[in-house]
């Protein structure tokens, strides 16, 4: 009967060909929507059993790490294992007058926890180990995160077959996926202690304090007096070579309330996130505070110097988010060159002989002295 | 994850090849059989056959593509090579070497070669491992 409907006359291998093509049309009519829900569930499978080798091989650095920076027979694993799924719940929004103090008491609560674990995980770990292997730990905690969010989609995905859960994850993927790539090579990174490139504004910090006696201004953040043309710089980064970035907002505040606000101006080095088509270590100029993170450290910085109407310049040396996570390129370095001449021009520029300015070199100081 | 073992992704390369190789048999074989249809004077059905040959050798050729693609992103990733630079302030030696772990940015190193005082790592980087 569908033979006779398609062609009377036609030989049987083009009355086959005929029906294949019109039963394909019935097919995905019917199952297109599934058939691409199955495409999906593939790929989306594929990036899970990625993520789960690399959170296995994280895992791994970091009992490893532990084991190598403690000395005596602890074995951290169980430890590191329970640790793995620590998570920090955010204050809530609906009022948000006062939200930035209940931040940071809650990062500060968080901070101290995470050190105290590593000070359980390694009691003899000197100040630059116990620093890195808080950074492994912290790495591994975000691959493990990354790995249980897609893992979830993937089998709730798997469970309602329905296409529009599974959607939602996949048009994320790639960026997910560059991100937990960029977190694999960040967590060598810390247990080696080398530098990344979100440190490129401590490397600045440290090139301009480099040889000068420097003091604790806050909580792993010191700060070191020069002069340049007569001016008198006060050079503050986090406390190297340990993998920190310090409290810079707590430390820019004190030395501008011990300066009583006289403070000509403010100039504040970070690397930034760059344009898809930008140069990797290109650097650039603005105002504001440049500085990441929740906002809280932008937050006070912001607050002190409205306080005291202090200009505050930023230089920032451009990467992608994989590089700011991952070990420093040398574009990166070199654009640390460039960025220390920017300063010094800024400051020449804009300030007169006896003026008093502040440089905050901003990131993790990572592989970083001073 | 067991629905997405080694097993299954082994198998799915075998359907991967079987399907490419099939499809490059079947398009070969269009394509001879409308060069014959052809030279026997019939160009529609020649066309038509030649058409479907076309068809079957680009697809073979697409799923080969897609593959080859996907083999290239699984070949394993070769990290960076990470490199120190190490600087004398007197004198301006500067020479390279691969990081070694305790290296920092700004650490004392031993005496220069030249004038004895001591080197200073003033740089660590990663270079991008050579294809």
């Amino acid at each position: 009967m569908i033979l006779s409907l398609v062609s009377q006359e036609a030989d049987i291998g083009s009355t086959l060909l005929n029906v294949v093509y019109l039963g394909s049309f019935v097919f995905f009519m019917i199952y297109g929507q599934k058939f691409q829900t199955w495409m999906i569930l593939r790929d989306v499978g594929n990036a899970v059993l990625k993520l789960k080798i690399m959170r296995d091989k994280a895992r791994s650095l970091a009992i490893s790490t532990a084991k190598e920076v403690e000395k005596e027979d602890i074995d951290p694993t169980p430890r590191i294992d329970h640790f793995l799924e620590y998570f920090s719940i955010w204050p809530v929004g609906l009022d948000p007058g006062g939200i930035v103090p209940k931040f940071e008491h809650i990062l500060n609560v968080r901070e101290q926890r995470f050190k105290d674990e590593v000070k359980i995980i390694a009691p003899n770990a000197d100040k630059v180990q116990a620093n890195n292997l808080e950074g492994v730990i912290e790495v591994a905690i975000g691959l493990n995160a990354i790995y249980r969010i897609i893992n979830h989609f993937y089998l709730l995905g798997k469970k309602t077959m329905s296409l529009y859960v599974i959607m939602q994850i996949q048009m994320q993927l790639p960026q997910i996926m560059e991100m937990a790539k960029a977190y694999s090579l960040a967590i060598k990174a810390f247990a080696e202690g080398q530098p990344i490139g979100d440190g490129a504004g401590a490397i600045v910090a440290a090139k301009m304090m480099y040889g000068v006696p420097h003091k604790k201004i806050s909580k792993e953040t010191i700060v070191a007096e020069t002069q340049l043309d007569g001016r008198k710089l006060l050079i503050l980064k986090a406390e190297g070579p340990g993998s920190t970035v310090g409290k810079p907002g707590d430390g820019l505040k004190k030395l501008i309330e011990e300066e009583n606000g006289r403070v000509a101006m403010v100039v504040m080095v970070d690397a930034a996130g760059k344009l898809e088509g930008d140069t990797s270590g290109g650097v650039s100029e603005g105002t504001g505070a440049a500085i990441g993170g929740i906002g809280v450290e932008k937050f006070i910085i912001e607050e002190i110097s409205v306080k005291y109407k202090i200009p505050v310049h930023a230089v920032i040396v451009k990467e992608s988010i994989k590089e700011s996570v991952s070990p420093m390129t040398k574009e990166i370095l070199e654009g640390t060159d460039i960025a220390l001449a920017r300063v010094k021009r800024i400051i020449r520029e804009g300030t007169e002989e006896g003026d008093t300015v502040i440089v905050a070199g901003i990131g993790n100081t990572v592989g970083i002295g001073q | 994850m067991g629905s997405i073992s080694r097993n299954a992704r082994a198998y799915s390369f075998y359907i991967f090849i079987i399907l490419a190789l099939g499809m490059l048999f079947i398009g070969v074989y269009y394509i001879f059989e409308a060069v014959v249809i052809l030279q026997s004077g019939d160009s529609e059905g020649g066309m038509f056959q030649l058409a479907m040959g076309v068809f079957g050798v680009g697809a073979s050729g697409y799923i080969f593509l897609r593959f080859r693609n996907k083999m290239t992103l699984l070949r394993k990733a070769v990290p960076p090579t990470i490199i120190t630079i190490t600087e004398c302030k007197i004198c301006g030696l500067k020479s390279l070497r691969n990081f070694v772990k305790g290296d920092f940015v700004f650490k004392s190193l031993d005496e220069c070669k030249k004038c004895s005082e001591p080197m200073l790592i003033t740089g660590i980087y990663a270079e991008k491992a050579k294809k």
